[in-house]
């Protein structure tokens, strides 16, 4: 069962799941996240150790490369889920947005 | 110059703030972290620069890992990538430096921070913590039971004095780092809550430094009161008690080098710790009895020895402050004095006792037991206390017994004295007094043939008063 705390997804938690649509390394995604948001958002490599650890058991995303010390992963279905629900609170927050600014400014 | 110092570390598990700050002081003054371990944290010199901190904790790590997991190391990986060089860890504890200026933080997620600090926590830290704090507390029983049972007896003695004071001294410093944590967790998950923000934590190293400083002090002052031979006997086991837990760290060392798994570590580590404390306990108590047995290392020194039918008998020639002679005449020059007892900043209790030889018991003999107050405050306790017990009726409480013991009000001023006391069988005054003088309370059991004259009272009055 989702613990209460991926109800909704932090800013850090969503990039990390945006950057695993396609397989990357750990280290990648602390460089990728800073680039995709001109550096509005940064993950730091203790956080994302812990969320990737707490991805995986969820199975919000899984690993798909050891070697090592270096590991993959990429997200999977439930974590795409995840995702969604996200975008789509995000999306009904902007449209209330919308329906209350825009409209005064129609007026 | 020198190149490397070692500090006492004595932080708080949980308060990454105070390290992190507590090292960055440092570098800008020239010291970097070098390693970290249970005997102190080593520097080395440096040019004195401003370099970022991370304290950040590994609840997978162990103090017993033979050699860091991959896990931790792919976390290691991930720091260095943003900058982080690992300076040193030591089980859970992993602390990072970063050279770049505003680096991205280690934890930039509270929530995240707060699980790893609490999993940390759960898993080793508070146990440590809980262990201690259950054998001090039942130290300090112990030392409640022995007071409650003979508090004169306890007040005097030096040494459970101060065990029972450094056994609260270490309560106090576990309830801190116990309670500080959960009020600072506390917080710090309202915290997140409400503003998403961390909580700084705040550690006790002042006052678990100056706490640990007073134990030194008070071992100190209490080595350099006792007698010369104890004083000996009590550094030697403070030294093999030393020697035991560094053996133990030695064997758990040991067994990391060859690679034992921490699980096989942590369980031969603790059986390590009770076989060996059990042989150490064994080693010392073969040791004080054969030393018993076969030496006189505990016995005081007799000014001389006689024989008895067939027995050996000691004669002691202690300086007593008050002498049969005080009391009734005598010329009877084999007696032998003996003074014997404990001291403490609170009380001095000592028996004294004057005995003729045992072919000559028809000569007039003298016990007493002294207990001079040091501190006025406990004179009254003191004084109730020794009233008390001053009867001896074993545990009898059938008042119509007729051996049964009662201490009755006498006159004191025959005696010197601000109160005395008589012990009574029933109507009979049997020749044993209580006598309290301004700083000391002395019981007296003469000779029971002795009788006591007006000048011999007067004589223990001018002695004691």
């Amino acid at each position: 069962m989702p613990r209460a705390k991926f109800q909704t997804l932090t800013e850090q938690m969503f990039y990390i799941l945006l950057c695993l649509k396609n397989e990357c390394y750990g280290m990648d995604i602390l460089d990728r996240v800073p680039a995709m948001t001109n550096g509005r958002v940064n993950v730091g490599s203790g956080t994302l150790y812990n969320l990737l650890e707490q991805f995986l058991e969820e199975g919000f995303i899984d690993e798909t490369k050891v070697e090592g010390r270096r590991r993959s992963y990429i997200i999977m279905p439930k974590g795409i889920e995840m995702l969604d629900k996200e975008v789509e609170r995000l999306t009904a927050q902007l449209a209330d947005y919308n329906s209350i600014f825009r409209k005064g400014e129609a007026q | 110059m020198r190149k490397t110092k070692r500090v006492i570390a004595q932080f708080t598990f949980y308060d990454r703030t105070g390290i992190q700050q507590f090292l960055e002081k440092q570098a800008l003054k020239g010291w970097m972290l070098e390693k970290i371990s249970s005997y102190g944290w080593k520097f080395r010199r440096i040019e004195p620069q401003k370099i970022n901190f991370a304290v950040t904790y590994f609840p997978e790590a162990s103090m017993f890992d033979p050699e860091p997991g991959e896990n931790q190391k792919s976390f290691w990986d991930l720091c260095e990538h943003t900058g982080w060089q690992l300076a040193s860890h030591n089980a859970q504890m992993q602390i990072f430096y970063n050279k770049r200026e505003n680096p991205v933080p280690i934890e930039t997620d509270p929530e995240t921070e707060l699980e790893t600090i609490e999993k940390s926590a759960k898993k080793s830290y508070l146990i440590s913590y809980y262990i201690l704090a259950a054998c001090a507390v039942l130290q300090v029983a112990l030392g409640v039971w022995q007071f409650s049972n003979d508090p004169v007896e306890y007040l005097s003695m030096g040494s459970s004095m101060f065990s029972a004071l450094c056994w609260t001294i270490l309560i106090t410093m576990c309830s801190l780092e116990i309670g500080g944590y959960f009020v600072w967790r506390r917080k710090a998950r309202k915290a997140i809550d409400e503003t998403g923000e961390f909580t700084a934590t705040r550690g006790f190293r002042n006052i678990q430094l100056t706490m640990m400083w007073i134990i030194l002090a008070i071992f100190a002052v209490f080595i350099f009161t006792i007698e010369r031979r104890f004083a000996v006997i009590v550094v030697i086991a403070t030294f093999a008690v030393g020697l035991l837990a560094s053996a133990v760290w030695g064997f758990s060392a040991l067994l990391k080098r060859f690679k034992v798994s921490a699980k096989a570590n942590r369980i031969a580590t603790i059986i390590a710790i009770i076989v060996m404390s059990f042989g150490f306990t064994g080693f010392v108590a073969i040791c004080v009895l054969d030393a018993v047995i076969s030496s006189d290392w505990f016995e005081r020194e007799a000014a001389y020895t006689y024989e008895y039918k067939g027995v050996e008998w000691k004669v002691y020639d202690d300086e007593l402050p008050l002498m049969v002679e005080d009391m009734v005449e005598t010329d009877y020059d084999g007696y032998s004095t003996s003074w014997y007892g404990n001291e403490s900043v609170f009380l001095a209790k000592h028996d004294a006792y004057q005995r003729p030889r045992m072919d000559d018991l028809k000569e007039p003999y003298l016990q007493y037991t002294l207990v001079k107050v040091k501190m006025p405050f406990l004179y009254d306790f003191i004084h109730k206390q020794m009233l008390k017990d001053f009867p001896r009726n074993y545990g009898v409480t059938y008042e119509e017994y007729e051996f049964y013991e009662r201490a009755v009000e006498i006159d004191a001023s025959e005696w010197g004295a601000n109160h005395a006391y008589q012990i009574y069988m029933g109507d009979s005054a049997e020749n044993e007094y209580l006598l309290c003088y301004n700083d000391c309370i002395i019981e007296l059991r003469p000779d029971y043939e002795m009788i006591i004259t007006p000048q011999a009272k007067a004589n223990v009055g001018r002695i004691f008063g």
